[in-house]
């Protein structure tokens, strides 16, 4: 399994990227959304599973990257799962409307990272190849 | 000052008696970090000073304030995912044609503590059941006072709404209220709050459709568990459903059950018998535990 | 001390423990430490050798987050963070800013919306955050981890947020 992490802050790439590993994904990162969507692009068909991505970042925020990936058909197989400290019940809403799968609220236990991580294999939004 | 062994013993002894949910040694410091904002609100130093207080003259309601602090955050909504997803493929289907006369599917979920699982399955109730102008009733029930009304009260911390809940549930059927999120009214109208001790016979019930009885029994020995088996199997209906935790089973506990796979998930349906069951003996009902 | 938004109470400072507890027992409890209320009659000496590190909100509200701490605690929370001892100044200023970009983040979320969260600040040395005729503290939690003392404050910009903050 691979997932992709996507934060401009180098310690939050460190603390999932550890997580993540300890559940048995192989990880990339990028600190930003238009870092990740080159990372995508040099991917090509080795695309990850799921991609962790913050919501203020620099250059391209979490929310954009969002809606530019889900523009792509052959990056509709990626899970998108936000993990961030926008925690209003307008930006959840948002979130999930531009295309994210699930959404977690900074900060938050390594166990409720799992049971979310879990929870993506249930979305029906998320299409298989 | 460090939590005195003493206060540490008394604390976990009440939450173990309330919840059922055991401190072991170790997390001490969780019950100071826990407890601290409580001893300060009570004009107190320090959580020692704070659990004399309660040891010599604490109410009620103090005693429910230090349960509910130790034992948030600690359970996960759709736990185990299983049931609630055979749930939504075989048994609701199942039970909108055979109630289509009453157009009534009525629950328990026992041992509820705080209140996780009723509103997981008033969840799937909803997305499944209410949108068809049927009724849902869900009782919850629980050993202890500070239980029910947590899940009375229907709010839960961030933290807790992160535990394994889908986040298009979250926003379609909790509403934040600051740091915390609370169940709309849709879903707590289907839920009711009743005390049963599930040791000792039960108070007038109605008769369910589905019981969910997860992860309860295996802390009692085994003649209460046949005899809490067997005192289920009179509010089911003859073709109800009954789930159990995932490690737990029926199978040589009481042959009243056949089991049936659902997915992944075994599903216990009264066998259909006319033999009159034997009263169960009075015994001594054992204090559930959860280790934390 | 509690800050009043249109007549109601939004923010106390057990809001801001409780924020703060989330965040360190999140990322920071490995060996069972947590984050505890200070009792103890030893705050935070804000006048030595502090690690300031901030974040701002614009919009609904307008105000900051401050975290306090001295430079060797900043160490020590990095070093918890990274589970490594070899930590960089960069790492460490990366990882108090992440901390207080979580509190921050979490402020902002009980306060008007909406409001936009700025990227972390962090800076250390003889700095001192004062209170001006255009912001004032208005809530503060002075809380201990693992022994050492650390300061949660939020500012706001007053004269912005009785004119119903900035479109």
């Amino acid at each position: 399994m691979r997932a992709l992490v996507i934060d401009d802050s180098r310690t939050m790439r460190s603390v999932l990227g550890r997580q993540l590993h300890q559940l048995g994904y192989d990880v990339l990162q990028a600190g930003d959304g238009q870092e990740a969507l080159d990372v995508l692009e040099a991917a090509g068909g080795d695309l990850p599973d799921v991609a962790t991505v913050d919501w203020n970042m620099p250059v391209m925020d979490g929310l954009t990257f969002v809606k530019t990936l889900r523009q792509r058909a052959e990056w509709r197989t990626i899970a998108l799962m936000m993990v961030t400290t926008e925690a209003e019940q307008g930006q959840i809403v948002r979130a999930l409307a531009a295309g994210a799968h699930e959404y977690l609220i900074k900060p938050f236990p390594p166990e409720a990272f799992a049971e979310k991580l879990d929870l993506l294999g249930l979305s029906t939004a998320r299409e298989t190849a | 000052m460090a939590l005195s062994s003493n206060a540490f013993a008394f604390v976990s002894d009440l939450v173990r008696r309330e919840s059922a949910i055991v401190l072991e040694q170790g997390k001490e410091y969780l019950v100071e970090s826990r407890l601290l904002p409580l001893a300060r609100e009570a004009g107190l130093p320090g959580v020692n000073e704070y659990v004399t207080r309660l040891q010599t003259g604490g109410t009620v309601a103090d005693k429910a304030a230090v349960v509910e602090a130790l034992t948030t955050n600690e359970t996960s909504w759709f736990r185990d995912k299983e049931p609630f997803e055979a749930l939504a493929t075989t048994v609701i289907p199942d039970l909108l044609q055979r109630n289509a006369a009453r157009r009534k599917i009525t629950i328990w979920s026992a041992a509820c503590s705080s209140g996780q699982e009723a509103y997981t399955i008033a969840m799937q109730m909803a997305e499944h059941v209410l949108p068809l102008g049927w009724s849902v009733d869900i009782v919850a029930t629980d050993l202890a006072g500070s239980m029910l009304e947590r899940t009375k009260a229907g709010r839960y911390s961030q933290l807790e709404v992160g535990r394994g809940l889908p986040a298009p549930m979250l926003v379609k059927h909790f509403t934040r209220q600051g740091t915390h999120w609370e169940v709309n009214e849709r879903l707590r109208s289907m839920v009711r709050v009743q005390k049963i001790n599930l040791a000792t016979p039960f108070p007038p019930l109605p008769v369910f459709d589905i019981v969910f009885l997860r992860n309860v029994l295996i802390y009692f020995d085994a003649t209460t568990k046949k005899s809490i088996l067997e005192r289920v199997r009179r509010v089911i209906t003859p073709q109800g459903y009954l789930f159990l935790g995932g490690a737990e089973t029926t199978l040589g506990v009481d042959d009243g059950w056949e089991r049936t796979a659902v997915g992944r998930c075994t599903v216990n349906r009264p066998r259909s018998a006319s033999t009159p069951t034997v009263a169960p003996p009075r015994g001594i009902s054992i204090p559930r535990e959860k280790v934390v | 001390m509690s800050i009043v938004s249109d007549g109601e109470v939004v923010l106390t400072p057990t809001d801001l423990e409780e924020i703060a507890g989330w965040v360190w027992s999140a990322f920071l409890s490995e060996d069972g430490a947590m984050m505890s209320p200070l009792l103890a009659d030893a705050p935070l000496d804000t006048d030595g050798e502090i690690v300031h590190a901030s974040v701002a909100v614009h919009g609904a509200w307008n105000g900051q987050i401050l975290l306090e701490l001295t430079e060797e605690t900043a160490l020590d929370v990095s070093r918890a963070m990274l589970q490594t001892n070899d930590v960089s100044p960069e790492d460490v200023t990366d990882a108090v800013g992440e901390l207080v970009n979580m509190v921050g983040g979490n402020v902002k979320s009980l306060m008007s919306s909406p409001s936009a969260l700025t990227l972390p600040m962090v800076m250390s040395g003889k700095v001192k955050h004062r209170a001006t005729h255009a912001v004032s503290e208005v809530c503060r939690a002075d809380l201990e981890w693992r022994g050492k003392p650390l300061r949660v404050s939020v500012w706001s910009s007053t004269r912005e947020n009785e004119n119903g903050g900035t479109p």
